[in-house]
């Protein structure tokens, strides 16, 4: 017998005498149909969101077009006394002539793909590491948690909103949802669109010594939306 | 699973009077139910979320065998690889030899239970590889060669003057490094960044794993999980095999509620949904980044001994540990003292589920049953029914102490004849008067010491109630 088929085995000869209070195993199906509170009218999801963004200490830059960006970014780049970016693929970014500005005034953008070999990769993952800035677009947001929902895919690697100590990413206003429940079921497809989903809500943050809040401990501790119209 | 010399009772005992875990337990017990009830009273339909992701947990568990199957399916298909262990020593055998024979020799690990108790780091390192905890409370944890304490705060029993001198003593830490808690952490982000660009294989738990999608969800706040399965080209996920959901819609509700029953947050930082290894088209990558390779180890590991039984209802929990933080038991005693992986109310019941009674049969006597684990566990899981039933288990098979059943045998005596009880509550009640100071008992002679050196309890009032009964009546 196959491995797969013992273990399953194994539960099989073992749930009959399982004591499962609320399980209902006649009707299996008759616990769905549950509907999610929506506590944020839309025209309030903005607000939400901004204020549950600040509150876990990430800035939101609300903008009106590519030149507005390219501002912001020049700010944050200047601040940290750098001009390089690990970035998303401009095509997966939002309004993004303002690559083409950023790049004509000497900002690089580096895109982050990992070659397949173990020791390449590792020496491209060390070079990343010195970069200082991350650049993403977003596919969603979630405006009771300030949470935004980043899904991998060509162009778009994990690294760009993970490795470098500030992260800035580029949210377009409509894909604003009230809760996560709210996004996934907009979104049946973002969980199998790529290898990666996940959603990011503020700095990266640890409360493991003495119970201290302190901001990026592993990932970036730095979060910057811009919210394009 | 290795069993100390030290018991039960001995490691109460220098819990208690450890004034410093005291302090850290008050504090972080306090924060945490505390920012528990808030976040659930802002949220508008807790209790009825909270009714449905048990109906959740229910019947995925009641289905385990086919949600398994399908979820293995879906990893599958998407390029992932499943493999089955029924014990331990296989799960170790399985990553060990992935491990071999893609030549790592650093491994990066972010917080995973299910590897405590496979003591999976001793196997690694056996084979002479280089294993590395990443979750800053379990990194803490590692180099002081400790256990974790706590489900979701590994450390809370050190404080911050603690931290340092480790840091000192085994990272060379300068005192500029040293200036406060940001700095230490910033030099902790330093140290593990390296092990990360380094690190040939991650290992990482499972929050939740999706059945329809094959997909593992992974919940920090630091970010150590995302780096653990996003660097090393090697991913391995250890995954009890009750952590399923059925469908997406099912991991949005466990999700609402998880992170503000764990820690008071509204969500955690980073929820990480993995789905396979990085993506490729004709053998090349079309992702930038990721693993190239996804192994999905499924364990047992004794959860389908607990299955069959009356303690089945125990493989609904989330793990999120706020039945920890609601027991006065484990308020007052902390993690250390269980001596087990899982602690407080939930591992009251797991430990001896997994590993049997004997040896662990204190565990479920270390509750009060007043209740306020099922009050406060996220899919209401009837921890006290399952720990009585354990306790009469436990008498059943005669682990309990000597002094236990003498005792008992004596009250039995005494209350199936009314005249012996009358005399002996009287008798009780002089003596408890004699010994008490302050109307406190404190110190109990002999054999009765067992219930005084703990903790304290009131004198017996003067006049039973049936006594009063009477002369009331009488007036
Ligand atoms: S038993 Fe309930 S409260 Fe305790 S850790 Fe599990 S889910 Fe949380």
């Amino acid at each position: 017998m196959s491995q797969r088929a013992a273990f399953l085995n194994r539960i099989r000869s073992r749930l009959p005498q399982a004591e499962l209070p609320e399980a209902n195993p006649n009707h299996p199906g008759s616990f769905r149909g549950y509907t999610f509170a929506v506590d944020t009218p839309p025209a309030d999801l903005v607000d939400r969101f901004t204020q549950e963004l600040n509150a876990l200490s990430g800035q939101v830059y609300p903008v009106k077009n590519s030149q507005d960006i390219t501002e912001i970014i020049q700010q944050i780049l200047h601040k940290h006394g750098v001009k390089q970016l690990i970035s998303w693929g401009s095509d997966s970014l939002e309004l993004h002539q303002f690559v083409a500005e950023l790049t004509a005034a000497g900002i690089e953008f580096v895109a982050n793909e990992l070659p397949a070999t173990a020791a390449e990769r590792k020496a491209k993952l060390a070079a990343l590491d010195k970069i200082k800035v991350g650049l993403t677009g977003a596919h969603g947001a979630l405006a009771d948690t300030g949470a935004i929902a980043l899904i991998s895919g060509p162009g778009r690697g994990r690294l760009a909103s993970l490795l470098p100590p500030v992260h800035i990413a580029i949210l377009p206003q409509q894909k604003l949802y009230p809760s996560l429940p709210a996004f996934l079921a907009a979104h049946p497809e973002a969980t199998t669109a790529g290898s990666n989903l996940v959603f990011i809500a503020g700095p990266s943050r640890t409360g493991d010594i003495e119970m201290t809040l302190t901001m990026g401990v592993h990932g970036p501790g730095e979060l910057h939306v811009i919210l394009t119209p | 699973m290795a069993v100390s010399n030290v018991t039960f009772y001995e490691r109460v005992e220098e819990a208690l009077h450890d004034r410093q875990l005291q302090t850290a337990l008050d504090i972080s017990t306090t924060r945490f139910t505390t920012g528990r009830k808030n976040a659930l009273a802002a949220l508008p339909e807790a209790e009825a979320l909270r009714d449905h992701a048990r109906r959740i947990r229910a019947h995925t568990i009641a289905h385990l065998d086919r949600y398994l199957a399908q979820f293995a399916d879906a990893v599958e298909q998407t390029g992932g690889q499943v493999h089955w262990a029924e014990t331990a020593a296989e799960a170790n055998h399985i990553v060990a030899n992935l491990a071999l024979s893609r030549n790592v020799k650093n491994v990066v690990k972010s917080k995973s239970m299910v590897s405590e108790e496979l003591h999976l780091n001793q196997t690694l390192e056996a084979h002479g590889m280089r294993v590395v905890e990443t979750d800053l409370g379990e990194y803490i944890a590692q180099l002081a060669e400790e256990k974790p304490s706590h489900i979701i705060a590994p450390v809370i029993h050190k404080t911050r003057e603690d931290v340092a001198n480790l840091f000192r003593r085994k990272l060379q830490a300068t005192d500029e490094d040293l200036t406060d808690v940001p700095h230490m952490t910033a030099l902790a982000r330093r140290v593990l960044r390296n092990e990360f660009l380094q690190a040939d294989m991650g290992v990482s738990g499972c929050n939740f794993a999706v059945a329809e999608t094959g997909s593992i969800c992974l919940v920090t706040n630091e970010g150590n999980g995302r780096l653990t399965t996003t660097t090393p080209r090697l991913h391995v996920a250890l995954m009890g095999m009750e952590r399923l959901v059925p469908t997406m819609e099912d991991l949005g509700v466990m999700l609402q509620i998880l992170a503000r029953s764990a820690t008071g947050q509204k969500t955690s930082v980073y929820t990480n949904i993995i789905t396979g290894p990085r993506r490729t088209a004709a053998g090349q990558p079309v992702e930038p980044d990721g693993p190239d390779e996804l192994h999905v180890v499924i364990i047992d590991n004794g959860r389908s001994q607990i299955l069959g039984s009356e303690l089945a209802e125990i493989l609904y929990c989330i793990r999120c540990g706020a039945c920890l933080n609601a027991c006065p038991v484990y308020q007052q005693i902390g993690g250390h003292a269980y001596n087990s992986v899982y602690q407080g109310p939930v591992g009251s019941v797991v430990t001896p589920g997994l590993y049997g009674l004997d040896p662990w049969h204190e565990l479920p006597q270390a509750s009060t049953l007043c209740g306020a684990c099922r009050e406060v566990c996220p899919v209401r899981i009837n921890i006290p029914r399952m720990l009585l039933k354990l306790r009469s288990e436990a008498v059943e098979a005669g682990l309990n102490p000597g002094w236990l059943k003498w005792s008992l045998g004596l009250y039995r005596q005494a209350v199936v004849r009314p005249s012996k009880y009358h005399f002996g509550s009287q008798l009780t009640s002089w003596i408890s008067q004699k010994v008490a100071d302050n109307g406190w008992i404190k110190n109990l002679p002999g054999p009765l010491s067992g219930w005084t050196d703990h903790r304290d309890f009131p004198a017996l009032a003067k006049k039973s109630f049936s006594q009063r009964w009477r002369e009331e009546r009488n007036q």
